[in-house]
């Protein structure tokens, strides 16, 4: 069904990733992303495929990896204390190269966290959660067309690289119902089988010495990797930036709110400008290429009580301007159960603008 | 007698200590898939703990850890490569205590792997702490004064749970410690393989070995320990026997 | 029963635990008093008492013994 349909956001992951040959799912229910297992235990069957109601987000993600060793593609999803759950999981990916796909649909807060969307995990998933010296690839979709777009982005980046692959949408994108048109579906046995999959198949005989371990190898790749993908992976939109006074760095649902207030400050004669992040890692510092020489100020806009996406907007700021100082402000909002509303954003850019808010860095 | 080179999957030594079971049950195991033709078809999931040390000395198909969670690791494999012969290789700590609830699951969903389980009643390379099939007032590196089965749990004994409350294709208990019982370990492993290539379910071996370093003791002594105390505990024997028998 | 296998020890692998000398029924084998790279004082075997049984294989943690 290549033709537009509508569809949620939860359900149009699991779409995109059946499409993309998913061959194996396993997941454990948690609002606000349930759908996913839902649709893909009734889906998986009906074409061969495997999808396990794990016992817990810990066993879930070990069995991923189990099928990633052998190069099946592969996914798993949860809210916030799921992904928690699954960190050291996500390590032992990472420390063995698997391009496993994950789907943190985010949820309001610390602990049990509330049932509102949010991006109170910003920060975790940007530094990699679990130990050691990695980091995935962060995707932060804003529609449900953008969510499946980045479930095939994901596969993609994830083989090509060799690295996990994080999305990261939230309550509201995974709960909204919006047209979506999905690409061909690809079937997975057409797929080639990488060459680093384990087959099953004897890999030294007995009168070999054993193999000493090379220690320093693997972390000299993980440094070139991790350089390679924060070189050629940055991803982002911008809308209205050229010609800003001030520019917007906000992602996922509300990115679309400042959207709208953009519109509103414009006709007022403002001239403000968005950056939308779509990696959040590697975060995308080459668009500050694009704004004015004399721009005035920078805005981290998000919902988390901390402003956890604050630092990175201003180490991209010392990475560009390096002659003169432009203030980065913070919008953090404290609404885990709502997005804020487009005159909040109005207002506070305002505020930002009179001089009534201080900078933050 | 017939000739008897190496097993093909085995590479000889390791870094056990001497006179540990590890080694001979591995062994064995090596054995039976390479006599059932699967040694270039299967994949041994590896725990974290002792069982490390066999990956230096093992031909075939694995993975390592994490620890706990070979169970699962192996469901992945198994699930999506339904031809392979997909085992785990534990130790009672990896399976038992902080990998319980991936080997009871596996158990419990009637998974088709083949869970194999060293039982020496410790953790045996974090220098011999309690584990759930430390025996009650066995001195361990954390139960220095004895297990106080009351306040710690009694030895956990898994394949009796296995036969209780689930429907798994095999499930039995071995020894490593003398001829007898390692012939009769390596029959049983047979069995538990047999059962998976032929898809009746869930199967698990779990052999009870000396493990001389941590108990501080010599190999007799370990052997004399194990024989008058730790078999107290643990009934050798199969606790499941496959479907017709 | 033609007794054409040879019984193979790789001494270098022993580490002296002692299994294959407590449990082979003829006694043939027995530890000798000199070390190996490893410093295990290694099994000797007194060839012409063995019986090939392979229950020194059979016990054997390193695979020290292989019969061809």
């Amino acid at each position: 069904m290549s033709e537009t349909v509508l569809m949620k956001g939860n359900e149009a992951v699991a779409e995109a990733a059946l499409r993309a040959g998913l061959d194996f799912y396993a997941a454990y229910p948690i609002t606000p992303q349930t759908e996913i297992l839902e649709y893909l235990s009734k889906k998986m069957p009906e074409l061969g495929r495997v999808c396990v109601q794990a016992d817990s987000e810990i066993t879930a993600i070990n069995m991923i990896m189990g099928a990633a060793y052998t190069g099946k593609r592969v996914l798993t999803s949860s809210a916030g204390p799921g992904i928690s759950l699954k960190q050291e999981g996500l390590s032992y990916c990472a420390a063995n190269d698997l391009p496993v796909v994950y789907v943190d649909v985010q949820r309001g807060g610390n602990g049990l966290a509330n049932m509102g969307s949010c991006q109170t995990e910003y920060k975790r998933e940007v530094t990699g959660g679990g130990n050691g010296d990695y980091h995935a690839i962060i995707l932060a979709p804003a529609s449900v067309q953008e969510t499946a777009d980045m479930v095939s982005l994901a596969y993609e980046l994830a083989e090509k690289y060799r690295n996990i692959v994080g999305i990261m949408t939230e309550a509201t994108i995974g709960q909204l119902v919006e047209p979506v048109t999905f690409k061909e579906a690809v079937d997975p046995a057409s797929l080639p089988v990488p060459s680093w999959a384990k087959t099953g198949k004897m890999i030294s005989s007995s009168d070999e010495p054993i193999k000493p371990r090379i220690k320093d190898a693997k972390p000299k790749a993980d440094r070139a990797k991790y350089f390679q993908m924060k070189e050629e992976v940055q991803m982002w939109e911008s809308t209205n930036v050229d010609d800003a006074d001030y520019v917007v760095f906000a992602f996922g649902a509300p990115s679309r709110v400042v959207y709208d207030a953009l519109l509103i400050l414009r006709e007022e004669g403002q001239k403000i400008g968005m950056i939308r992040p779509q990696t959040l890692w590697p975060y995308p510092e080459k668009a500050l290429e694009e704004l004015k020489e004399d721009v005035k100020g920078l805005i981290s806009l998000e919902t988390n009580c901390t402003g956890q996406m604050l630092p990175d907007v201003a180490l991209a700021r010392d990475l560009h301007f390096k002659d003169r100082h432009v203030p980065v402000y913070s919008c953090a909002y404290i609404v885990l159960d709502r997005i804020p509303t487009v005159m909040q954003v109005v207002d506070d850019i305002k505020a930002i603008i009179s001089g009534q808010t201080e900078e933050a860095y | 007698m017939a000739k008897r080179g190496i097993p093909v999957l085995k590479k000889p030594g390791g870094n056990f200590c001497p006179g540990c079971g590890h080694n001979i049950f591995h062994r064995l195991i090596c054995e039976v898939i390479e006599e059932l033709g699967y040694e270039n078809n299967q994949m041994m999931c590896f725990a974290i703990g002792c069982a490390c040390n066999h990956a230096a000395v093992f031909n075939g198909e694995n993975t390592m850890g994490p620890h706990g969670r070979p169970a699962s690791v192996a469901t992945g494999v198994k699930r999506t490569n339904e031809e392979m012969l997909v085992t785990t290789y534990q130790g009672d700590g990896d399976a038992y205590v902080i990998g319980l609830q991936d080997t009871f699951n596996a158990a419990y969903r009637n998974e088709r792997i083949t869970q194999f389980v060293v039982n020496n009643t410790c953790f045996a390379m974090t220098g011999g702490q309690m584990g759930w099939t430390t025996l009650p007032g066995q001195k361990t590196a954390t139960s220095q004064t004895g297990r106080d089965t009351d306040t710690t749990g009694a030895p956990l004994k898994f394949p009796e749970l296995v036969r209780n409350d689930f429907n798994a294709a095999y499930a039995a208990r071995g020894a490593v410690h003398n001829p007898k019982e390692i012939r009769k370990t390596k029959g049983y492993i047979r069995q538990a393989l047999e059962a998976q290539i032929a898809g009746e379910g869930y199967s698990i071996v779990e052999a009870v070995s000396i493990c001389p370093t941590n108990w501080h003791m010599s190999v007799d002594q370990s052997i004399d320990f194990l024989e008058k105390e730790v078999l107290g505990a643990f009934e050798l024997g199969e606790i499941v026997k496959r479907r017709g028998e | 029963m033609t007794n054409t296998e040879k019984i193979v020890l790789n001494s270098a692998l022993c580490k002296s635990c002692g299994l294959c000398v407590k449990h082979c029924p003829k006694g043939a084998l027995k530890l000798s008093g000199k070390w190996n790279k490893k410093g295990y004082d290694y099994v000797e075997i007194e060839e012409a008492d063995c019986i090939k049984c392979q229950t020194c294989y059979v016990v054997c943690p390193e695979i020290v013994f292989t019969f061809e």
